[in-house]
């Protein structure tokens, strides 16, 4: 006799099996829409090579440490691989937070789920670091594109958390893309060192050290320790923090 | 310790049927006892049609319900009232706090109450495994549809459950949508929540299911609980099959039971067609379906429906009840929430919501029943 649904069965790998489910099911609903890809292809290029474009008609100024255009490229580059894993994250929890409350109540763990969101990023992340680095590399010379790319998709992983984050504080798709389109490009703004600043605040945005790390990765240069484990500190508190937010987002108690 | 959902809790026996046989096929019914042939069953949905030809136009909202405005006097007791009065208590228990939080406990004995509960300040989740369920191996199939336990068979208890919706505008109006509401289910028991439009049946409904934090006020449950929201809440891009494979998989059921009750649930409900279409694809009646199936998958011992059968087209709607009915002999407490409620006869109480309370309008049939939106 067998025994009922939920009773008597063995848990090891349970965790495992389930992630790979629901990781899964956030691809199939991410790829089904095809304007998702579409815009993880398409926008890369065209952001990258208009940023370049609209600054080489900038002069190069006495702080600047590269040509305008390449500095543009550069920023481009650093933006759309933050800003489009960042959408993604937003739309992640936004679009399903009633399913996904609704399954966490079923039984699903929400850390599970929450990694499935999370894996579901990273390879919107790894999409646009390549297409995005693509097309910087037509225009520059990259030294070293391992870890260039490497740097682009820690970004994307980034502003992913931050997208999380932001959907489960302002659960408005238009807002919260709004907030994120903002951050970002002043973040990026910032980090770039097309606007001059020595204020200190400036550390504390998401791009700045992975902008130094990516400034190192095309001059060639070695990554700073510093900077590596600031940036790999800022992902880890972001991740905790959005971790936090979608549990009670899609806990109990947690649907309105 | 199984991962064990916060809100509901898998017994730790096997579920079986009344002859003993393997769990818990909803087509099953071999061995159950049943108030009614068939023919009286057909005698009873001509009956029921008949009604429905006799209603005018004032009387439905299909638009609204998705159901039909019938009188309560098709006549007989069709469904076997009050034959699952007796069984084991179920062994897991749930409790949620008016500070939100949940109990998941699965015994190990000790405590008379099987439905136990937390004080508001309480603020960890325990799971533990309980009573003769945890005694036992997954060979003993102690059920919780016998209530010969303690509380009566009482699988859902609701107490003074407070809900105010709150502004955060400064100058938003808090809306006092629960005041004091109680409840107790019992298991086997069929019953109906009437209430006005915004008169907090779904906020009710989620503060049963643990969706919904009370502001004060206790909810405890006992056995497996499936809750079939208004809303469906559903992966507008993933498959039927795959909506089931998910929620399969939180109901930490294997391949082989997801695709054995999502079949029969399929075949019952007359959906199987469309298990390769996407939710979003899929006509509101279809998607109401699936909506209900995912609340039955895992073969709950508590079932509690917002609306459940908005959009149904007669035949869906006949097939409904008629699991409805059988979920019943087996001892499975199905709550039913509605503006409307139709056919009381299947019905064993009527609750009315107004005013943030529940009130027992089953007796009172005529006036205050019809009033409050029951036929």
């Amino acid at each position: 006799m067998s025994d009922a649904p939920g009773t008597a069965r063995p848990t090891v790998g349970a965790n495992a099996r389930r992630l790979e489910v629901g990781l899964a099911a956030a691809l199939r609903e991410f790829v089904r829409e095809p304007v998702n890809l579409a815009l993880l292809v398409v926008l890369p290029p065209l952001v990258v090579v208009s940023y370049g474009s609209i600054m080489s008609s900038f002069p190069r100024l006495p702080y600047m440490s590269g040509s305008p255009e390449t500095l543009g490229a550069v920023a481009g580059t650093l933006f759309v691989a933050g800003f489009l894993p960042g959408v993604i994250g937003l739309f992640q929890v936004i679009s399903a937070r009633n399913a996904d409350a609704r399954l966490s109540l079923a039984g699903f763990p929400r850390a599970t789920l929450f990694g499935a969101r999370l894996l579901t990023v990273l390879a919107a992340s790894l999409l646009t670091a390549g297409v995005s680095l693509a097309a910087l590399a037509t225009r520059t010379d990259v030294a070293s594109l391992p870890a260039a790319f490497g740097v682009l998709v820690l970004v994307g992983v980034l502003y992913g958390l931050v997208g999380m984050l932001v959907g489960t504080v302002l659960p408005r798709e238009l807002e919260g893309s709004l907030v994120l389109i903002f951050l970002a490009d002043v973040d990026e703004a910032l980090a770039s060192g097309i606007v001059r600043t020595d204020a200190a605040f400036t550390k504390l945005f998401p791009l700045h050290y992975p902008h130094e790390l990516f400034g190192a990765a095309v001059d060639g240069r070695e990554f700073a320790t510093s900077d590596a484990a600031a940036a790999g500190a800022y992902v880890v508190v972001l991740g905790v923090a959005a971790l936090a937010a979608y549990a009670t987002l899609t806990g109990e108690g947690g649907l309105r | 310790m199984p991962n064990i959902p916060n809100s509901w809790i898998g017994r730790s026996t096997a579920r079986v049927t009344a002859d003993g046989g393997e769990p818990g096929g909803l087509d099953e019914r071999d061995g159950r006892t049943s108030a009614h042939s068939d023919p009286e069953r057909a005698a009873s949905d001509e009956a029921v049609a008949a009604a429905v030809a006799a209603v005018t136009e004032d009387d439905l909202d299909p638009a609204e319900s998705g159901s039909f405005a019938l009188s309560g006097e098709s006549g007989t007791d069709a469904h076997g009232r009050g034959e699952s009065d007796g069984g084991d208590r179920a062994d897991g228990t749930v409790v949620v706090t008016s500070s939100g939080t949940t109990d998941d406990r699965t015994d190990v004995g000790g405590e008379d109450d099987p439905l136990e509960t937390v004080d508001d300040s309480g603020s960890d989740v325990d799971e533990r495994t309980s009573g003769p369920a945890a005694d036992s191996g997954p060979d003993d199939h102690s059920g919780p549809h016998d209530d010969s336990g303690p509380d009566g068979g009482v699988v859902l208890r609701a107490e003074g459950l407070e809900k105010t919706y709150g502004s955060r505008l400064p100058f938003g109006r808090a809306v006092e949508v629960l005041d004091g509401a109680s409840v107790e289910i019992r298991a086997g028991e069929v019953v109906g929540i009437v209430g006005e439009n915004g008169s907090g049946k779904s906020t009710l409904m989620k503060a049963l299911v643990g969706a919904l934090d009370p502001d004060a006020g206790t909810v405890e449950t006992s056995g497996r609980v499936g809750w079939c929201p208004q809303e469906e809440l559903l992966y507008d891009r993933l498959t039927v099959r795959e909506t089931f494979r998910l929620f399969g998989e939180a109901y930490d059921m294997d391949g082989d039971e997801v695709t054995e009750a999502r079949d029969r649930l399929a075949d019952r409900l007359d959906f199987a067609e469309f298990l390769d279409y996407r939710v979003d694809q899929l006509s509101g009646g279809n998607r109401q379906k699936v909506n209900l199936s995912v609340a039955l998958l895992h073969d709950p011992d508590v079932l509690l429906l917002d609306e459940p059968y908005t959009g149904f087209d007669w035949d869906t709607y006949l097939a409904f009840w008629d699991l409805t009915a059988e979920l019943r002999e087996r001892g499975t407490a199905v709550a039913i929430i509605s503006h409307l409620i139709n056919e009381q006869e299947r019905f064993d109480r009527i609750f009315e919501l107004a005013d943030g309370r529940l009130s027992d309008v089953t007796e009172e049939g005529s006036s205050q029943a019809s009033d409050a939106g029951v036929r």
